[in-house]
């Protein structure tokens, strides 16, 4: 007989408890695995050097904090259950007079054998995972570059969320243990489910809910009534906002459970009916609520960041040709691009091509300013032109008359049009970048309207229109500035006898035009070549074709022509990027939810087990007992769908709301849910057989 | 005839492993139980006690050999009609009560009708006459792991009469309680088997539980060794059942 050392009883332990051991290894390299991936997109230094990843960034930065928030609770979730769960065993340890301190020490060898197999299974996943994931995701969303990248970041945030979550989990075990009694200890298994209901606190936290729900949304889309209420701190109150929907979900899902119950026994007919899940319900509450919402959660997480994701790429690609409605424009001011439409036609010809739709459109930079009837005096942050009517006419083929104090405001964003005006407007007339500096001016110190006009002084010509004066109509007038991708742009249209009064401001000139036939390419590169020459530049200006944020818009580098097949390339790319880092991260929380299902499959399989045996014994009919089972597993799988989907389906719905195409992105994200559904319903039904199995219905 | 259980030549084998040496459990068992009888079935370990009880009640097999309950041959049931049977048709007390703890001691109780779609009312008067019976009525609403393990017992005893089975199985019921609650749930079976004529067949080797019973078996072995009918005081009658013991002990060894 070999000798008996405590080494040698730790060993049997872990040998014994092998299959527990293995999927609480399983969990926790899959949280090893979930954060590695993450870091695989947050540290990813190809990615970063792409304009779209700026306005991606924050979005995958407030991914962290559910990652790590989900790493957390999960970690702690299955390391109580797992503790907890061998209560019996740690008792009868204890009992034949091993001491706390030699069963800390056998837990802390265990948990090194968990940890190193956790971090060593977990970052071969990982890595496996997401290079899979660059993959498909680069393949399905059509990018070019190669830009898979892993940084020594992305192991120091994986080893080291982990460790620490895992070193406090510990430590909470060792209290556990030193505090309780052995009673307590033992009793853990049984009694590792139960909470107390507390209808009180649901009910509030249900309430709390659905009103920051109606906040949120209101704030997003606008409301005026709720932005007044959140005033200026709206961008503070607003995540406020969010982490009480989270904190109160928890505690509405607890309460939704038992308002069913009892709502149930009420009906006692149905509630007989039901009997064997709405206990287990109630019974094991609380694993049964932690799950609920972890799942739910991540669910609703993943739904809307791909939707968003997609709802973003739909946008672009729906939208593209609205704001660049001609196949190049050439904006001249003062020197730059100084070239003439005869000249521009020259070089089309020259290399091949034959000019189609040919315009000029002749406005003057300004800047808009709204004294809204009732409320504040501001900006607006919109590129703004000032166009004759007769050269709007001319240019757009119209019969626009505006009298001398009308003002007729084209946007070129659809939709835009219609909100209602309920402004008067001031607009000032000068230099692109003295108007700017003043608007900046006026943002960090606003003052009233009237103020504002004697601060403007005598220098600067200032129109100013009545709100009933004004109306608004969209039309596709000109392609949108490059510097901002679709940035939406308002032309003023007024009376040429007004217009004819500013004949000292800068007159710029675009000209849009299309191509009846010809290599758009080499034509596009053969206009560059000429401006650059006209410009008296070298090949340095406009080199590159990506947006330049915040180049001054009288520079000649901001003035690049725009050419739409350019424009379109980039702009699919940038939303491209975005939608794969969105994808990204909804694939992660969507895995997430299922190692949670996993999880919470696999332990309930062992405690349904027992229940099986026991409800057979009783006499339960084999028909009987898989109908108990599939609602069981029929509520885990599709309640999160409810409770997760529809407020991700409302906030996406509150974040579409900017656009007339509302519906159609509405429809697509809608879709993206539906296939959430079917999929859960594919893997409820996969699984539904393995678990059947497991708690050995079918093994006969 | 008026037999509710009737067993002819039941022998259950098992085999650990292919190849290994067989063991009979029970060879060639045959006995008749009828209404109102309140059999005790005794023997050492390893004798074939719980093998018996479980082929019963249909929840093992046996290698041949029938067991007919209220004229039904109970191997030639399928599965689920067996399930129904069981659920119907037999009560099964069982040493670890087996209740469920998700469920109050009354659902409990209730179960095999809640199944059987019995309507609410009619439940709730039954089941409140069977756990006044049982003098459990005021902790309807408690929890198993809230009660002792002598009303655990008593509940899972009113469970096993709420379908008014034709024959009650009790697998050593008092194997887990102390004397006096050892002595409560003797006296209801007792007054069940009397006062609603139920057939009760029970498994025990604890000798003061026995003397409760009319009828005894003894079992070795896999066959039945004595058998005994109780005449005249439960005192003489304990005192027989502990002499045939000392007398099986003896020939043990």
């Amino acid at each position: 007989m070999s000798v008996m050392t405590f080494r040698h009883i730790v060993n049997k332990n872990l040998r014994y408890n092998f299959r527990r051991f293995i999927s609480y290894v399983f969990v926790n390299s899959f949280v090893v695995a979930v954060l590695f991936m993450y870091g695989s997109l947050l540290f990813n230094e190809i990615l970063a050097q792409d304009d779209a990843m700026k306005i991606a960034s924050d979005y995958i930065a407030i991914a962290a904090y559910a990652i790590i928030l989900f790493s957390i609770v999960f970690v702690s979730y299955t390391g109580v259950y797992f503790v907890k769960s061998r209560g019996k065993e740690f008792g009868v340890y204890l009992t034949l007079g091993m001491t706390t301190r030699d069963l800390i020490r056998m837990i802390v060898f265990e948990s090194l054998v968990i940890v190193t197999g956790s971090v060593l299974c977990g970052i071969a996943a990982g890595l496996l995972l997401s290079k899979l994931f660059y993959l498909l995701l680069g393949r399905v969303l059509n990018l070019s570059t190669d830009i898979y990248f892993i940084s020594y970041k992305t192991f120091v945030l994986s080893l080291g969320v982990f460790l620490f979550v895992f070193l406090c989990n510990l430590l909470f075990t060792s209290v556990f243990i030193r505090r309780l009694s052995i009673v307590q200890i033992t009793k853990a298994a049984t009694t590792k489910g139960q909470s107390k209901s507390r209808p009180v606190l649901g009910g509030i936290s249900t309430v709390v809910f659905i009103v920051s729900m109606w906040l949120f949304y209101a704030g997003i889309t606008g409301d005026k009534f709720v932005n007044n209420l959140l005033g200026q701190n709206k961008s503070a109150l607003l995540p406020l906002v969010v982490i009480v929907i989270l904190v109160s979900l928890y505690f509405a899902i607890a309460s939704c459970i038992d308002a069913v119950r009892a709502v149930c026994s009420r009906f006692p007919a149905f509630y007989n009916r039901h009997i064997l899940i709405l206990s287990s319900l109630s019974h094991r509450f609380f694993t049964y609520k932690v799950s609920l919402y972890m799942v739910s959660m991540l669910i609703a997480l993943s739904l809307f960041f791909m939707g968003f994701g997609l709802s973003l790429y739909s946008y672009t690609k729906k939208t593209i040709s609205e704001f660049e409605p001609y196949d190049y424009m050439i904006e001249t001011t003062g020197s730059i691009n100084a070239i003439s439409p005869d000249e521009v036609k020259q070089v089309i010809e020259a290399n091949g091509g034959t000019v189609g739709a040919f315009s000029e459109l002749e406005y003057i930079w300004s800047e808009s300013y709204r004294d809204i009837a009732g409320g504040s005096f501001t900006h607006d942050y919109k590129g703004s032109l000032i166009v004759s009517e007769s050269n709007y006419n001319k240019h757009m083929g119209t019969s626009i008359d505006v009298a001398p104090d009308e003002l007729l405001i084209v946007q070129n964003m659809k939709g835009d049009e219609a909100a209602a005006i309920d402004y008067d407007t001031t607009i000032t007339v000068e230099p692109w970048r003295e108007g700017d500096a003043r608007a900046q001016a006026f943002s960090r110190h606003p003052m009233n309207k009237d103020r504002f006009v004697q601060s403007v002084g005598g220098g600067t010509p200032i129109l100013q229109y009545e709100q009933a004066k004004t109306s608004s109509m969209y039309a596709a007038f000109i392609n949108s500035y490059g510097d901002v991708e679709f940035a939406s742009v308002i032309a003023n249209v007024i009376d040429d006898s007004v217009y004819s009064k500013l004949e000292d401001q800068i007159h710029n000139t675009a000209y849009l035009f299309n191509l009846a036939s010809g290599d758009g390419d080499q034509i596009y590169a053969a206009l560059l070549d000429t401006l650059r020459k006209v410009n008296h530049a070298d090949n340095s200006l406009w080199a590159s074709a990506e947006s330049k944020f915040g180049t001054p818009k009288d520079t000649a580098e901001f003035l690049r022509p725009i050419y739409k097949a350019e424009r379109y390339e980039i702009a699919m790319r940038i939303s491209g990027f975005m939608l794969f880092s969105f994808a990204f991260l909804g694939v992660l929380f969507l895995l997430a939810s299922l190692v949670v299902l996993y999880y919470k499959l696999m332990t309930d399989m062992d405690e349904e087990k027992e229940r099986m045996i026991l409800l057979k014994k009783i006499g339960l009919t084999m028909a009987e007992c898989k109908s108990y089972l599939q609602s069981h597993l029929a509520i885990l799988f599709f309640a999160p769908m409810l409770i997760g989907g529809i407020p991700a389906l409302i906030l996406l719905h509150a974040s579409v709301g900017f656009t007339v195409y509302a519906g159609y992105l509405m429809l697509q994200v809608l879709g993206l849910y539906v296939l959430f559904v079917v999929m859960n319903g594919l893997l409820y039904v996969s699984l539904r057989k393995k678990f059947f199995r497991g708690v050995g219905l079918l093994s006969e | 005839m008026d037999d509710m259980i009737q067993i002819d030549n039941l022998t259950k084998v098992y085999r650990a492993f292919k190849g290994a040496k067989e063991v009979r459990a029970l060879d060639q068992i045959s006995f008749a139980a009828s209404r109102g009888e309140f059999i005790g079935i005794m023997g050492p370990s390893g004798s074939g006690k719980t093998t018996l009880l479980n082929i019963l009640s249909g929840v093992d097999t046996s290698t041949s050999g029938e067991v007919i309950i209220e004229g039904q041959s109970i191997a030639r049931l399928k599965k689920d009609k067996l399930a129904l049977f069981r659920r119907q048709r037999i009560g099964y007390i069982f040493q670890d009560f087996n209740l469920l703890d998700s469920l109050t001691l009354k659902e409990n109780i209730a179960l095999p009708l809640i199944l059987d779609h019995v309507a609410p009312q009619q439940i709730n008067s039954r089941v409140d006459e069977l756990m006044q019976f049982f003098g459990i009525a005021d902790i309807a609403g408690k929890y198993p792991y809230h009660v002792s393990g002598g009303q655990k017992q008593r509940t899972a005893a009113a469970r096993a009469l709420v379908t008014e089975p034709a024959v009650v199985f009790a697998d050593e019921p008092t194997g887990n309680l102390d004397s006096k609650s050892a002595s409560d749930i003797m006296d209801m079976l007792t007054e069940m088997n009397e006062r609603k004529n139920s057939t009760i067949l029970m498994v025990t080797h604890d000798a003061f539980a026995a003397s409760y019973c009319k009828r005894i078996i003894f079992i070795k072995d896999g066959q039945i060794s004595v058998q005994i009918q109780r005449a005249g005081d439960r005192k003489a009658f304990f005192d027989k059942i502990l002499e045939i013991l000392s007398v099986m002990r003896g020939d043990a060894q």
